[in-house]
């Protein structure tokens, strides 16, 4: 089912380079390649949420708002580890670090927004019918 | 004063609840009656311990800010929790009515085996994590009453937190865990004013450390003093490692509907984001404020917190809010983690072995009292050594990761993993994290992370490699609503 969804391979995927990446330790770049996979692999796990679920596509399964808080949340992260990682040194908003402000900012508060806010938007409660057939098949089949 | 008052209220809620536990379902699950609000409390409190009241400031006063890595993942992980394991969890406890996590499994997996060892690793790290408890409490009781020997502290505050869990379980749990969770967040948004003021507001955080010589140090840079390895992998392991922590896992379990999960990230994430507030707060307190303070050299880092509110001109209605809720902390974690390892011990493990389950409050109840002087002993121990308790609620937060976040993510979601590939995955996070901890202790990426990595290739390499049997119905529903 997972295949269906096409994460094995990213999630494989991120996960060794997010390894690899944070490794290579005594590399100038290794921060920024560390920021970027990482954020990387974080949303490939986000995404297993959506795995095994019946497959979007008609109208009436897509679930936009479900989709857009992930192109948020991806960006979100990706910014803030690189700005966390130094992409662009100096000082920022109060004269703290930009670096600071990428780690507060695009790791900790608009993830918070976005995924509390987003989650109650467009999660999906199974119907009293579908939990009815969830526990009828329980008691058939033990 | 406003400590004792909170013990007190924490007691007689735990004795309330006396009345209501009546079964094994009131004891584990409490009776599978929580609702949105409860839940996310009750999670929020029992994921906030005194690793985070008191470990954070003292980790960030030694490390800078680069010890954010470790909390500023709470922004999402309330979020991936409900959308991965946590939904999944849910639908699992309807369809079987399991009451714990090795009993989610064993009904996600079939056998014997998987279950076994999920109870295995929560026995172990629910001992660690309670030790990194009462270690924390020791300390706190320490520098409020320094004529109080460190292990009568330890004694003490273990007496307290086993009377009100022994007498309530899960119930007295979760309603102790609600006034916690308030009192946690209360105050520490105060710790934070009352912090900021000091310093000057941000501005004044740069000016000071500046003047103190911090900034040249990287202090306030995040991967200042840090490796890009360490940091990254902190943000690794405390947001992919969420997926393994039995003691807010296990709260799925107790929702009395699916529907409950809708705001769950928003209580959760509004929680632990007030309560970060202490960290960040004292955490930049301890770095700016100690420096000159005297004493200040010959103190331990687990200490720097509450030693910022010791300092001249602080309110005594901060200090004592404050103190309060680094024992709301500790209790509210600590309780859970008895519940879990009294499960993992009358519950999981005799039904792994043939054995018929010890169901009675009274087996329950032993159980946790076992799982409880076993804490003392690593928390006496990890007080003789002197380490950090940020250090080892890391070794306890990855005992869980390691072993159980591949099954409980990937498991769940993914029909082609079998019972042989789960069982190998939490043998392999466990194994391996015991070995890199023992061979490789200077490692610069974090052991647990490197454990986790070693469960996740196991589980997709079994799983990939594996012959897929046939998914029982209810299972398939579970994983699929």
């Amino acid at each position: 089912m997972l295949a269906k969804g096409g994460l094995p391979g990213v999630l494989v995927a991120s996960l060794v380079v997010a390894a690899a990446a944070t490794l290579l330790v005594a590399r100038e770049s290794a921060g920024l390649a560390a920021g970027a996979a990482a954020s990387l692999a974080i949303i490939a796990v986000w995404n297993v949420g959506t795995a095994g679920r019946p497959k979007s596509g008609t109208p009436q399964r897509r679930n936009l708002p479900s989709q857009a808080v992930t192109v948020g949340l991806g960006l979100s992260l990706a910014a803030g580890a690189l700005l966390a990682a130094g992409l662009a040194d100096g000082p920022g908003f109060f004269g703290l670090p930009r670096s600071l402000w990428g780690l507060l900012l695009g790791i900790w508060l608009i993830p918070l927004a976005l995924t509390s806010l987003g989650f109650a938007v467009s999660f999906t409660a199974p119907t009293p019918a579908e939990l009815e057939r969830l526990r009828a098949r329980s008691r058939e089949d033990p | 004063m406003i400590p004792a008052l909170l013990l007190l209220l924490t007691l007689a809620i735990g004795l309330a609840a006396v009345r209501k536990t009546r079964d094994s379902a009131d004891f584990f699950v409490a009776g599978r009656r929580l609702g949105g609000v409860r839940a996310g409390l009750a999670v929020a409190a029992s994921a906030f311990s005194g690793f985070v009241f008191l470990g954070g400031p003292g980790l960030t006063a030694e490390v800078g800010f680069g010890s954010l890595f470790i909390v500023v993942p709470a922004g999402f992980t309330a979020a991936l929790l409900c959308r991965t394991a946590g939904r999944r969890l849910v639908l699992i406890a309807e369809a079987s009515g399991a009451q714990t996590l090795p009993e989610s499994i064993a009904f996600r997996f079939g056998g014997r085996a998987p279950a076994a060892l999920a109870a295995v690793a929560i026995l172990i790290g629910s001992v660690i994590y309670l030790g990194v408890q009462l270690a924390a409490l020791a300390r706190a009781a320490r520098f409020a009453f320094p004529e109080v020997n460190l292990m009568t502290a330890l004694v003490l505050g273990l007496a307290v937190v086993l009377a009100y869990s022994l007498a309530g379980g899960m119930v007295a749990s979760v309603n102790t865990d609600v006034l916690q969770a308030v009192v946690m967040a209360a105050a520490a948004v105060a710790a934070f004013a009352w912090a900021m003021t000091q310093v000057g507001g941000p501005a004044g955080v740069a000016e000071n450390a500046h003047a103190a010589g911090l900034d040249t140090g990287g202090f306030l840079e995040p991967l200042g003093v840090l490796e890009p390895a360490t940091g990254f992998g902190f943000l690794l392991l405390f947001s992919i490692g969420t997926l393994g922590q039995p003691h807010m896992l296990h709260k799925f379990l107790m929702l009395k509907s699916p529907e409950a999960l809708r705001y769950l990230p928003a209580v959760i994430g509004g929680a632990q984001g007030l309560s970060i507030l202490v960290w960040i707060g004292l955490g930049t307190g301890a770095m700016l404020l100690l420096g000159s303070a005297p004493g200040n050299a010959s103190r331990h880092p687990d200490e720097a917190a509450l030693a910022v509110l010791d300092l001249p001109g602080t309110p005594e209605l901060l200090a004592g809010l404050v103190a309060a809720a680094v024992l709301a902390a500790i209790m509210s974690t600590s309780d859970a983690f008895l519940n879990l390892g009294a499960a993992a011990i009358c519950r999981d493990l005799p039904r792994a072995f043939h054995r018929e389950r010890f169901s009675s409050l009274a087996a329950a109840r032993i159980a946790a009292l076992v799982v409880g002087f076993a804490a003392l002993g690593i928390a006496a121990w990890h007080l003789t050594e002197g380490g950090l308790i940020a250090l080892l609620g890391t070794l306890g937060f990855g005992a869980f990761a390691a072993s159980l976040a591949p099954t409980l993510l990937l498991g769940l979601a993914w029909r082609r993993i079998t019972a042989r590939a789960a069982t190998l995955s939490m043998a392999a996070g466990l194994g391996s994290l015991i070995a890199i901890e023992s061979l490789l202790p200077q490692s610069p990426v974090p052991s647990a992370l490197l454990a986790m990595a070693a469960g996740f290739l196991v589980l997709l390499a079994a799983g990939l490699l594996s012959r897929p049997g046939p998914v029982p119905e209810p299972v398939r529903l579970a994983m699929t609503l």
